[in-house]
């Protein structure tokens, strides 16, 4: 197994990446992330998943033109990598072979 | 967006702008405001709060800092590790690629700096001569002032007097030397210089005690304070405070304390300091102690806010009321102890400048040398300089690298220099100044001196190593890169060429000088002094005996064997020799004529003294034992005397001192021998006759041969071993002692050749350096010049001669100058050689020679280049 270590956070970031599919920057992800798992996150905690994630080459980031909102200030926008991707892939890819090796009666709560 | 956008609390975002890492404050400053018109949607304090939150994760140390990849667009930090890394490495490796630069550069700033560090520490020991003291600004001396001449010493009774009848004199001491007495503890015995001082001594004076108190330290009159040196001899390693010594075998005193180390650059150098009540109850000494006789050093600490003129001024009363009639035209002067040494000693100044002079010129010379062969270093460098400003270096970062090697060369030659000052030159300073003010280096007192050097060298590496990297960073780029000098490879050929010059106009002038001293030297040692200075053989023999009956009669049987000895061809016991007489003078005049007197130094001689020293007598006769001398008072002059009281004749004529009426009968003329070195013109001489032939100081012996030497030695301390006594019989040859007088001027010489051979080194060096660049720059030159046909020997002609050319130019610069410089400095001898021409001539020999050989070496090696080799790369 290729050891590609992305913590459950990250993957979560990476993933809200890849959804807003250009649009992830700093506000979006942390919205989509409150709307879509009812999770509430500090910024910080975005701000610093997304540098980790771009060092570690998940994803790329630059910064976008400027806007009449937020006072002229310029984002910073992410897109998830081709590394980033084929990780996110291998790992969906290895849940749902493992999900195959579930046997169907293990889930079920014994006794119902 | 709402045209009425919210606002997040102020303070927050002020917070936020402070501590947020700068280059990610843009977008988060951003984000956290829309997130907050977001939250506001759903409340304004939860808003606030949630914003607040936010800005706290995006704050250090939560806050992760984005790596930049924009760190290579701007040069670094120049303190960063890895920048400075850089540097050193480039440095120690450049460093290493001119191996031999560098260990030029090396050797001659350390060597330099090295002397540079023992002359400044020398000027500044000398400049703080006798600073130490507390009340050092308020600390007098007496001088006497008498027909003219200057004495830094008064009559004993003085000091006294003056604390009586001054009350503006806070204390005072007398500093008297007169005798040494023997000090006796169990088996030891030691004779040491002696001074004999008042209570108030450590008033006066600031010297520290290692043990003892100073307040009470001469207390009792029986108190004896030694210094470090003669209480480790007597009593080891131990407190010697309290232990009793006994003086002459007669009397009984008490040790009270032992002095530090007295400073070296201290006038007053004691051994052992008693007090002055020891000489009250000596008979000779209350006869001197009158207000006539001027012997005595007196000092005087004055009261805070008291004018030295107005007191002076009231002194003129005190020479009224208490000096003799025959001392009425004696004036006394307060004069401040911080010039005491250079009333004493007016060259001492010269000598503090000399050694800042010769100093700042071979900082000079090193400097000049430094930066040219740095420059020099450089050029080839070129490439490398460009290429890195290419990818980004500035100025500051050129100019760091450059210094960086200027510093290391410069770290490591004050390292080396520190060490060869330490165990090199300061011992052998030390020697040269043979018994001189000896220098000490701690860290502890000299580090303003050492400071000072480092600062001072420090500058030259700064100034070194900016030079070439102005001279590269001023290139065009774009033909640098290509290692084309564009603004010509002779830029700043003015400069260098007059750094040469200067360079090589100062070693002529420094070999001229050292040869004419040498020349000098030569002619003062080898010259004929008037007396016969070989084959004698001189005992010293005050021995300090127990019994001065006994040593006498035995004296007289030892020299009624001499009289018998075939080896010995004439003898004569005598209180002097012709090469240490005092420096005792008196007024003369002929008897019946007192205004015709002069000043005659006077000195004492037995029978069979000319004829032992073979010094010609130009008329009448030598003293003599069987004649009458004694009873006439016979004198004998030399010359110079004759000369001087206008006469023809001498023999016969009878002369007087001033308020003596003892007359002296003239017996002879001797020629005018030199009894002072030859830097001093023979002065009027009288000696008089010392009484019969008995033991004395000396024992003058001629001998027949040198060879019989070692067996007369040999006799004579068997004999005198048998006489009791202190001291055993020393001996010495009189030539040795002749050679002695003129150890001082050895070592001048000595200090002059060294500083003459670090000035030529240095300059071959700078010279070379500059051949080696001119012939590298000129590669390409000399490669199509040979494939045009040129021969080595032309192009080696062709490279040498403009370097020629210049050390030429120093000649003719250096020549005069030294010819100038050559007659001042030997003015200062009486009897001296005049320059010659073939001083001038070995001078620019060596001159020429030397740079002949430095500049042929590379010159000859760049000629016999193959010129495939420097044509192929472009």
């Amino acid at each position: 197994m290729r050891r590609t270590y992305l913590g459950e956070f990250e993957e979560l970031v990476l993933l809200m990446v890849a959804i807003l599919n250009g649009e992830a920057y700093g506000v979006t992800v942390t919205q989509e992330i409150e709307q879509q798992t009812g999770r509430s996150v500090t910024f910080g905690t975005v701000h610093n998943t997304l540098i980790r994630l771009e060092e570690k080459g998940f994803v790329r980031s630059e910064l976008g033109g400027a806007t009449a909102e937020r006072g002229g200030r310029r984002k910073r926008l992410f897109s998830i990598t081709a590394y980033g991707s084929r990780t996110l892939q291998e790992i969906q890819q290895q849940r749902s072979q493992l999900w195959q090796m579930v046997p169907p009666t293990s889930l079920k709560v014994s006794g119902a | 967006m709402t045209p009425q956008v919210p606002t997040p609390p102020p303070w927050a975002r002020w917070l936020l702008a402070r501590l947020h890492p700068e280059d990610t404050l843009e977008e988060v400053e951003g984000d956290l405001e829309e997130l907050y018109a977001y939250w506001y949607r759903r409340g304004k304090r939860r808003a606030a709060l949630r914003y607040l939150l936010g800005v706290l994760s995006v704050l250090p140390p939560l806050v992760r800092r984005r790596k930049h990849k924009e760190e290579y667009d701007r040069p670094p930090f120049f303190l960063h590790p890895s920048m400075f890394r850089n540097h050193f490495k480039i440095a120690l490796r450049s460093l290493w690629k001119n191996r031999l630069f560098s260990a030029i550069n090396l050797f001659g700033m350390s060597v330099g700096i090295g002397c540079v560090v023992v002359l400044i520490l020398f000027a500044q020991k000398c400049l703080t001569w006798d600073a130490f003291h507390q009340n050092g600004d308020r600390l007098y001396y007496i001088q006497t002032e008498s027909n003219g001449q200057k004495y830094s010493s008064t009559v004993f009774p003085l000091v006294r007097q003056l604390l009586k009848d001054y009350p503006e004199i806070e204390t005072g001491t007398h500093v008297q030397s007169w005798y040494s007495p023997w000090i006796h503890y169990q088996d030891k015995n030691i004779q040491e210089s002696t001074f004999f001082v008042d209570s108030s001594f450590f008033q006066v004076f600031s010297f520290a005690l290692k043990y003892g108190d100073p307040a009470t330290a001469f207390k009792d009159r029986n108190a004896v304070v030694l210094s470090e040196r003669v209480a480790r001899s007597l009593f080891g390693d131990l407190d010697p405070v309290g232990k009793v010594v006994t003086l002459d075998d007669t009397l009984q005193f008490n040790v009270t304390g032992v002095l530090d180390k007295v400073p070296a650059n201290s006038s007053q150098q004691f051994e052992v300091l008693m007090r002055t009540e020891v000489l009250a109850h000596l008979p000779e000494f209350k006869e001197s102690a009158d207000w006539y006789n001027t012997f005595s050093n007196a000092f005087m600490v004055l009261k805070e806010g008291t004018r030295s003129e107005a007191l002076e001024a009231k002194l003129s009363t005190l020479v009224k009321t208490h000096f003799p009639p025959e001392s009425q035209h004696v004036q006394l002067h307060l004069k401040p102890y911080r010039n005491y040494i250079h009333d004493r000693n007016p060259t001492f100044k010269g000598l503090i400048y000399g050694a800042i002079a010769i100093a700042l010129f071979l900082l000079v010379i090193i400097s000049i040398n430094f930066i040219n062969l740095n420059v020099a270093a450089a050029i080839p460098r070129l490439k490398e300089v460009a290429v890195r400003r290419v990818v980004g270096a500035n100025k500051g970062s050129i100019l760091r690298q450059f210094w960086m090697e200027t510093g290391i060369i410069m770290l490591i030659s004050v390292l080396l220099a520190l060490l060869c000052a330490i165990y090199y030159l300061i011992p052998a300073f030390n020697q040269l100044r043979d018994g001189n003010m000896q220098l000490d280096i701690s860290l502890a007192h000299d580090y303003p001196t050492l400071l000072t050097v480092l600062g001072v060298t420090f500058t030259v590496a700064l100034i070194a190593g900016t030079y070439p990297a102005y001279y590269l960073l001023g290139l065009k780029i774009t033909e640098a890169v290509k290692g084309k000098l564009s603004n010509g490879p002779y830029r700043g050929r003015l400069r260098q060429n007059s750094l040469i010059v200067v360079q090589f106009t100062l070693a002529v002038v420094l070999i001229v000088e050292t040869i004419g001293m040498r020349q000098q030297l030569q002619f003062m040692k080898t010259a004929e002094l008037g007396y016969n200075k070989n084959q004698v053989l001189v005992f010293k023999t005050d021995l300090a005996y127990r019994d001065e009956t006994v040593a006498l009669s035995e004296g007289r049987v030892i020299l009624d064997e001499l009289r018998q000895n075939p080896n010995v061809v004439s003898f004569c016991a005598s209180e002097l020799t012709p090469v240490q007489y005092w420096h005792n003078f008196n007024t003369y005049f002929p008897e019946g004529a007192e205004a015709q007197k002069i000043r005659l130094r006077h000195v004492s001689a037995p029978a069979g003294y000319f004829e032992t020293y073979r010094i010609p007598l130009v008329e009448g006769r030598g003293f003599s034992d069987t004649s009458a001398d004694s009873a006439n008072h016979s004198v004998v002059i030399n010359e110079a005397a004759r000369k001087a009281f206008g006469w023809t004749t001498a023999v016969g004529k009878q002369l007087r001192q001033n308020n003596d009426p003892q007359v002296y009968t003239v017996i002879g003329v001797t020629k005018d021998f030199h009894y002072q070195n030859l830097s001093e013109r023979v002065e009027p001489l009288l000696h008089w006759y010392s009484g019969k032939q008995q033991l004395s100081s000396f024992l003058t012996v001629r001998l027949v041969d040198e060879s019989k030497g070692p067996t007369l030695i040999h006799n004579l301390e068997a004999r005198f071993k048998k006489i009791p006594a202190r001291r055993s019989l020393g001996y010495f040859y009189l030539k040795d002692e002749v050679a002695k007088a003129y150890r001082p001027f050895d070592s001048i010489w000595q200090m002059a050749s060294f500083v003459t051979l670090i000035a030529i080194l240095t300059a071959c060096a700078g010279i070379f350096g500059l051949i080696s660049m001119v012939t590298k720059q000129r590669t390409k030159e000399i490669g199509i010049r040979k494939v045009l046909g040129a021969t080595a020997r032309s192009i080696a002609m062709l490279l040498s001669g403009s370097f020629l050319k210049l050390v030429l130019l120093a000649l003719l610069l250096g020549l005069p100058l030294s010819f100038w410089l050559g007659q001042k400095l030997l003015h200062t001898f009486a009897y001296r050689v005049e320059i010659e021409w073939w001083y001038f001539l070995l001078a620019s020999a060596l001159a020429l020679g030397i740079a002949l050989l430095t500049v042929s070496f590379q010159s000859i090696r760049a000629a016999l280049m193959n010129p495939v080799k420097s044509l192929r790369n472009e």
